[in-house]
C-alpha cells in the first residue's frame, strides 16, 4: 500500500485531505508543520507528501527545500496545496523542489487522480 | 464524512476566533509587534482555507479580505490603527456569528451572508482606497465591481437588459452588433443638420438615448442654436453601413464593437440566501447533461420564486437565453452561475482561458491521460527552474522528478515510455524525454480521431468529453451514454407517426384488392404482410418512446429546495416524502407537468398546511407532511399532491362559488360535497382572495386544470376537513400518438380519443328516455344522459339506426361524468398522429385536432370535453 | 405651423423644425408648470430636443411610434 504523508497546520484541512486519500486507498500519516514533516519523513519512506505552504515553524518551501537537500530520503514527489492560486507560489514551490501544485479547496476527484499518479497507482 | 468534518471546522474555528480577538486586543494594548502581527495572519490564512473547503463563500470572501488586510500590516504598507482594529474586530464578529450559525443550522441566514459580502467589499475597498475614504466606500463599490479594469469603457450599464439581451442574442447569431456614439459638432444647427433626424433613421436600429452633454449654468443665457446633444446608439449593422449613414459626420462618431462578456451584466438587489447553492449545483448537474428543455424548466421554477428586481433573477434571466445557445454560451453560464453563488460579477475571461486549454488538452490526451499529461508538462516546469536553485537541492529535485514520471508512466500503464525513460539520467535528457512525450501524443492522437468522426457522422456524442477520454484510456468496452438533439428524437418520432399511418394504408389497400379486384389469396398474403410491417412498426414505435421516456425525478428533484424555501417564509414545518419517482413518462408529458405541480405544491404549503400552533391545538403533529407521488396506471401516469392540512370545506367553496357568481342559488342547494370541491378548478375562483407573497400572485386551480385540459390530462380533488386534501393528476405517458375510435355520423368519419371512452353499447330508441328535458337512459342500472353526435355537431341530418333499430352509442367518461353518445356506425380503432387545426379553423375548440387517414382522408377528431360543454 | 401655443400648453404637430425652437424657448421660460401635446408630433428637430430635456416639461405622447419610444426611452 502507497504510503502518504499529510502536511498541514490546520487539522480540518488534515482531516479533509485524510479521509480523502484513505478512502481512495492510501496509507496516510499526517503531521502538523514542516518540521513534524521533516522527521517523519527522515525515519519513515512515504510514496508522496501532500504539503500547505504556510505553517508556523517550518513552512511549506523550507520543508520540500530541506527534504531535497537529504541525500539519505528517497525523493518522492511533493504535491502543494496552498489557497493561493498565483502563478507566484506555485514557482517558488517549484524553485523549492516540488512536483505539482494544486489550490485549496482541493477536489477530492483531483486529489486522488494525482495521488495516483504520483504513486505509480493504476488509474 | 461532511458531518465529522464540520464538527471539526467549528471546533477549529472557534478556537482561532478566540485566538484572533486576544491577539486584537494584545495588539492595541501593546501596540503592534511583527510577531503579533504574524501569528494574525497565519490564523486568518488557516480559517479562509478551511472555510474554502465548505460551501460558504461568504465566509471566505471575507476572511480572505481580512487575509489582505492583515498581509498589508504585516509588510508595514500600512499602519496598524484603532481604525483598523475596529474593521478586524466587526469581521471577526461576523465570522463568529457564521460559526454560531453553522453550528445551529449547518447553514448561513441569508442576513449573515449578506452583512459579510458587505464588510468583504468594505474591506476590499479600504485597501484600494486608503482609509480616508470610508464614506464614499459604498457608491465606490458598485462602481469598482461593474467596471472592472477598462478606464475608458463604454458604460454597458446603460443599455436596458432586454436590449443587451437582443444584442447578445445578435452576437450567438453571428448578426454584427454595433453601438455608435454620435457627438455632434456644436455648430451643426446652423449647417441645417439634424443630428435627431439622422440617429433616428440608423438603419437596423435596436435602441438609443439621448443626453446633454454640457450642464447648463443659467437658463437665461441658454444659447439654443449650440448642439449640446450627445446620441448612443445600437444598431445591427456593419461599420460599412453605418458609416455610410453617418457619412457627413464621421469625425463625430465611435463604433464600439461589444463583446458578449462585455454585455452579459446581471444587476439587481443583492439579495437571497444559500437556496440558491443547492440550485447552482443540481443545475451544473444538468448542463453536464445538456437537456436544453430540463433546463429551461428548472430555472423557470426558481425564477417565479424569486422577485424579479433581485440580482440573482437577472443571472437567471441571462442562462435563460444564453441555453439557446448551448455549448457555445457555456462559458457565459458558468460564469453566471458561479456569480449567483459569490455574488459577484461574472467573469468570463478567465473561465475562457481555462476553456481554451481545456479542450486542446483533452484532445491530445486520447492514449495519455489528460492528468498524466499535466505531470508531464509541470515536471518539465520543474526542471526549467532547477538551473537555479542551489547545488544540494538539484541532485534532489532530479530525483524526484524521475521518480514522478516513472510513477506517472506506471500508473498509465505505459511500459514502453517506461522502459525508455529508465535509460536516461541527465537533467538534459530527462527534459527531451518530456518534450519528446509531450509531442508524442500528437502523432498518436491520428487513431482516435477517425472513432471521432465515425461518432460525428452518427450525429451522436458522448455525455461528457472528459467521460470519453478516460473511457477510451481506461476501458474502452464501456456502454456509451449518447446524447441526442432532442429535435432528431422528435423527427424519428414523426417519422415513425407517418409510418404508423401510411401501414394502415395497407390494409385499406388488402381489403380493395379482396373486395374490388376480388383476388382473394393476394389480399391475405398482403394482410399477412401488413401484421409483420404492423408488428415491427410497434416495436419501432414502442423503441422510440422508450427513448423519450424520462423520470418524473426531473420535475421532483426540485421541491425538496421548494419546500424548504416557502415553508420557513411561511414559518411553517413541513416533512415532504417523495414516492415514485422513478416513474417514467414521455418528456413532453413530465415537462407538462412541471407548471402545475408548483401550483399545487404551493397551494398545499399555502393554503393546506396549517401553521405549527395551530397543527398543535388541533391535536395533529407539529410537522405537517407534503407526500408527491407518481405511478403508472395503465398507459397513463398519476401523480398526487397529499397533504395532511386543514382540507378543503365543501361549504366554503359552494358559498365562495356562489358569491362569484358561479353557480345558481339553486346549486348551492343541491351540490353534494365532492362535486362542491370540483368547483375549486373553476376559472375565476380562488380560495384566497389576497394573493400569497410567495407566489406573487393569487394561485388559481383553474391554471392548473387548463394546463392539465392541454394536455389531454384529468385532476380530481379529495379532502377531508381538518385531514388533509389530495389533487390527483392524470396523464397520458405519451401525447405523440393517439389512439382513437373512428365513428361514422351523417357519412363523415370522426375520431374520438379511445381514452375517453368507456364501452360501446346498442340501445334500442325505446330505451331512451326523456327525463327533465334531457334525454337518459339506464346502464346497468345508472342513468346517463344520451347526446346525438349529429346534433352536437349541426349536422342537420337525423340519427341513423341499425336495422334492428338500435342506436350506436359510445359511452365516454369526461370530467368524471358518463355520457353517451349516439352515433351512426362504429368503425374500429385507429392509431394517428394527432395534428392542431389549421390557422383559421383553430379556434374550434370543439375538435382537439386531424389526421391523415391511411387512405388519404382527413379525420377530424373530437374534444369530447368541449362536446359535452357543447350543449 | 407646426406649434401651437397656449396658455400652459403647447401643442406641436408634425414636423417641428429648428425654427420653433426659439419661441418655444421663450414659452419655457414663461411658463411655470408647461405641458406639450405631441400626439400629432412626428418628429422634433434636435434643438427642441435639448430644450425638452432642459425644462422637462410634461409630455403627452405623440402617436407616432418611433418618436414616442425615443421620448420614453427605448
Amino acid at each position: 500500500m502507497k504510503r502518504v504523508l499529510v502536511v498541514d497546520d490546520a487539522p480540518t484541512v488534515r482531516m479533509y485531505h485524510k479521509k480523502i486519500l484513505k478512502d481512495a486507498g492510501f496509507e496516510v500519516d499526517e503531521a502538523v508543520n514542516g518540521l513534524e514533516a521533516l522527521e517523519k519523513a527522515l525515519m519513515n519512506e512515504y510514496n508522496l507528501y501532500v504539503v500547505d505552504i504556510n505553517m508556523p515553524k517550518l513552512d511549506g518551501y523550507s520543508f520540500v527545500k530541506r527534504l531535497r537537500a537529504s541525500a539519505e530520503v528517497k525523493q518522492a514527489p511533493v504535491i502543494m496545496v496552498s489557497t493561493e492560486a498565483e502563478e507566484k507560489d506555485k514557482e517558488l514551490s517549484y524553485e523549492a523542489g516540488a512536483n505539482f501544485y494544486l489550490v485549496k479547496p482541493v477536489k477530492p476527484e483531483d486529489l486522488i487522480k494525482y495521488a495516483k499518479i504520483f504513486t505509480g497507482v493504476g488509474l | 464524512m461532511n458531518n465529522s468534518l464540520l464538527e471539526q471546522f467549528i471546533i477549529e474555528s472557534k478556537e482561532y476566533l478566540q485566538k484572533i480577538g486576544e491577539i486584537l486586543i494584545k495588539l492595541e494594548e501593546e501596540g503592534s509587534s511583527k510577531e503579533l502581527l504574524n501569528e494574525l495572519f497565519r490564523l486568518v490564512h488557516t480559517l479562509k482555507g478551511n472555510s474554502g473547503l465548505f460551501d460558504f463563500p461568504a465566509m471566505t470572501k471575507l476572511l480572505h479580505a481580512s487575509e489582505d488586510l492583515m498581509n498589508r500590516l504585516r509588510d508595514g504598507s500600512l499602519e496598524y490603527t484603532s481604525e483598523i482594529a475596529d474593521i478586524l474586530l466587526e469581521a471577526m464578529d461576523t465570522i463568529s456569528q457564521m460559526i454560531d450559525e453553522i453550528e445551529a443550522s449547518g447553514e448561513l441566514q441569508p442576513s449573515t451572508n449578506e452583512t459579510a459580502f458587505e464588510k468583504a467589499s468594505f474591506i476590499r475597498n479600504f485597501l484600494s482606497e486608503g482609509k480616508d475614504s470610508l464614506k464614499k466606500v459604498k457608491k465606490r463599490v458598485e462602481k469598482i465591481e461593474d467596471q472592472p479594469t477598462e478606464v475608458k469603457s463604454y458604460d454597458y450599464l446603460v443599455i436596458p437588459e432586454d436590449t443587451r439581451m437582443l444584442m447578445v442574442r445578435a452576437l450567438f447569431e453571428g448578426k454584427p452588433v454595433r453601438i455608435l456614439q454620435f457627438s455632434p459638432e456644436e455648430e451643426c444647427f446652423y449647417k441645417g443638420d439634424d443630428p435627431f433626424l439622422l440617429v433616428r433613421n440608423t438603419p437596423n436600429i435596436l435602441w438609443g438615448r439621448y443626453y446633454l452633454r454640457e450642464r447648463i449654468e443659467d437658463i437665461e443665457t441658454l444659447d439654443i442654436y449650440k448642439c449640446i446633444t450627445n446620441f448612443d446608439v445600437v444598431a445591427i449593422a456593419e461599420d460599412s453601413v453605418l458609416k455610410e449613414h453617418f457619412q457627413y459626420v464621421l469625425d463625430q462618431i465611435e463604433i464600439i464593437i461589444p463583446s458578449i462578456s462585455q454585455l452579459i451584466i446581471p444587476k439587481g438587489d443583492r439579495n437571497g440566501g444559500p437556496v440558491y447553492e443547492d440550485f447552482v449545483e443540481e443545475f451544473t448537474e444538468m448542463l453536464k447533461k445538456g437537456d436544453k428543455g430540463i433546463l429551461k424548466n428548472s430555472l423557470r421554477a426558481l425564477k417565479e420564486l424569486t422577485a424579479p428586481n433581485l440580482y440573482v433573477s437577472s443571472c437567471l434571466r441571462w442562462i435563460e437565453l444564453l441555453i439557446d445557445y448551448l455549448p457555445d454560451s457555456m462559458v457565459y453560464i458558468e460564469g453566471l452561475l458561479r456569480s449567483i453563488k459569490t455574488f459577484e460579477p461574472p467573469r468570463f475571461g478567465e473561465v475562457q482561458k481555462t476553456y481554451e486549454i481545456k479542450p486542446e488538452v483533452t484532445e491530445k490526451s486520447m492514449t495519455i491521460p489528460k492528468e498524466v499529461l499535466r505531470v508531464f508538462e509541470e515536471q518539465k516546469k520543474v526542471l526549467e527552474k532547477i538551473s537555479s536553485v542551489s547545488q544540494e537541492l538539484k541532485e534532489g529535485i532530479l530525483k524526484s522528478v524521475f521518480l514522478s514520471l516513472e510513477n506517472a508512466l506506471t500508473a498509465s500503464k505505459n511500459s514502453e515510455l517506461l522502459e525508455r525513460l529508465k535509460q536516461k539520467n541527465t537533467i538534459e535528457d530527462i527534459r527531451s524525454f518530456i518534450e519528446e512525450c509531450l509531442s508524442l501524443k500528437v502523432e498518436e492522437y491520428r487513431k482516435p480521431e477517425k472513432v471521432e468522426k465515425v461518432e460525428k457522422a452518427k450525429k451522436v456524442e458522448c455525455v461528457e468529453k472528459e467521460e470519453k477520454v478516460s473511457e477510451v484510456a481506461e476501458k474502452p468496452s464501456t456502454t456509451k451514454v449518447l446524447k441526442v438533439d432532442e429535435t432528431k428524437i422528435d423527427r424519428l418520432m414523426n417519422l415513425i407517426g407517418e409510418l404508423v399511418v401510411t401501414k394502415n394504408s395497407l390494409l385499406y389497400l388488402s381489403r380493395k384488392v379482396d373486395t374490388e379486384y376480388e383476388l382473394v389469396t393476394f389480399s391475405k398474403e398482403m394482410k399477412q404482410y401488413y401484421s409483420v410491417i404492423n408488428k415491427i412498426a410497434e416495436e419501432m414505435q414502442d423503441a422510440i418512446m422508450q427513448v423519450r421516456m424520462i423520470p418524473v425525478s426531473t420535475v421532483f428533484q426540485r421541491f425538496p429546495r421548494l419546500v424548504r424555501y416557502i415553508s420557513k417564509k411561511l414559518g411553517k414545518k413541513v416533512k415532504l416524502i417523495i414516492e415514485g419517482e422513478e416513474t417514467e413518462a414521455d418528456k413532453n408529458v413530465v415537462e407538462a407537468l412541471a407548471d402545475p405541480f408548483i401550483h399545487l405544491v404551493r397551494n398545499s404549503l399555502d393554503h393546506g398546511i396549517e401553521p405549527p400552533e395551530e397543527r398543535i391545538a388541533k391535536g395533529k403533529p407539529e410537522i405537517g407532511t407534503i407526500i408527491l407521488r407518481a405511478k403508472q396506471e395503465a398507459d397513463r401516469v398519476v401523480i398526487q399532491v397529499e397533504d395532511d392540512g386543514r382540507g378543503i370545506d365543501p361549504q366554503k367553496v359552494k358559498q365562495k362559488a356562489y358569491e362569484k357568481g358561479l353557480i345558481s342559488e339553486e346549486e348551492l342547494e343541491k351540490l353534494k360535497d365532492e362535486e362542491a370541491l370540483n368547483l375549486i378548478f373553476l376559472p375565476g375562483f380562488s380560495t384566497k382572495e389576497v394573493s400569497s407573497e410567495l407566489s406573487g400572485r393569487g394561485v388559481g386551480m383553474d391554471v392548473v386544470r387548463s394546463m392539465v385540459d392541454r394536455y389531454n390530462g384529468t385532476v380530481s380533488v379529495t379532502s377531508v376537513k381538518d385531514k388533509g386534501t389530495t389533487i390527483t393528476l392524470s396523464l397520458p405517458l405519451s401525447m405523440a400518438v393517439s389512439h382513437v375510435m373512428l365513428v361514422e355520423a351523417a357519412n363523415q368519419k370522426y375520431g374520438i380519443p379511445m381514452d375517453t371512452i368507456i364501452e360501446t353499447v346498442r340501445i334500442k330508441k325505446e330505451e331512451i328516455h326523456v327525463f327533465k328535458g334531457v334525454q337518459t337512459t339506464s346502464l346497468r342500472g345508472k342513468v346517463i344522459p344520451i347526446l346525438f353526435l349529429n346534433d352536437l355537431l349541426e349536422l342537420g341530418v337525423p340519427p341513423v339506426t341499425t336495422e334492428d333499430g338500435e342506436y350506436a352509442v359510445l359511452v365516454l367518461n369526461i370530467k368524471n361524468e358518463m355520457a353517451g353518445i349516439v352515433v351512426d356506425k362504429f368503425l374500429g380503432t385507429a392509431d394517428i398522429i394527432l395534428k392542431p387545426l389549421p390557422g383559421f379553423m383553430a379556434d374550434i375548440t370543439l375538435f382537439s385536432g386531424t389526421a391523415i387517414m391511411g387512405d388519404g382522408s382527413v379525420l377530424l377528431v373530437i374534444n369530447p370535453k368541449e362536446l359535452i360543454e357543447w350543449r | 405651423m407646426a406649434l401651437e401655443v397656449k396658455k400652459n400648453k403647447a401643442i406641436l404637430k408634425e414636423i417641428v423644425t429648428v425654427e420653433e425652437a426659439e419661441p418655444l424657448f421663450e414659452w419655457f421660460l414663461k411658463v411655470k408648470k408647461p405641458e406639450v401635446d405631441m400626439t400629432e408630433c412626428s418628429h422634433i428637430h434636435t434643438a427642441v430636443l435639448q430644450l425638452f430635456m432642459i425644462f422637462k416639461p410634461k409630455l403627452i405622447l405623440p402617436k407616432d411610434e418611433g418618436l414616442k419610444l425615443w421620448l420614453i426611452g427605448f
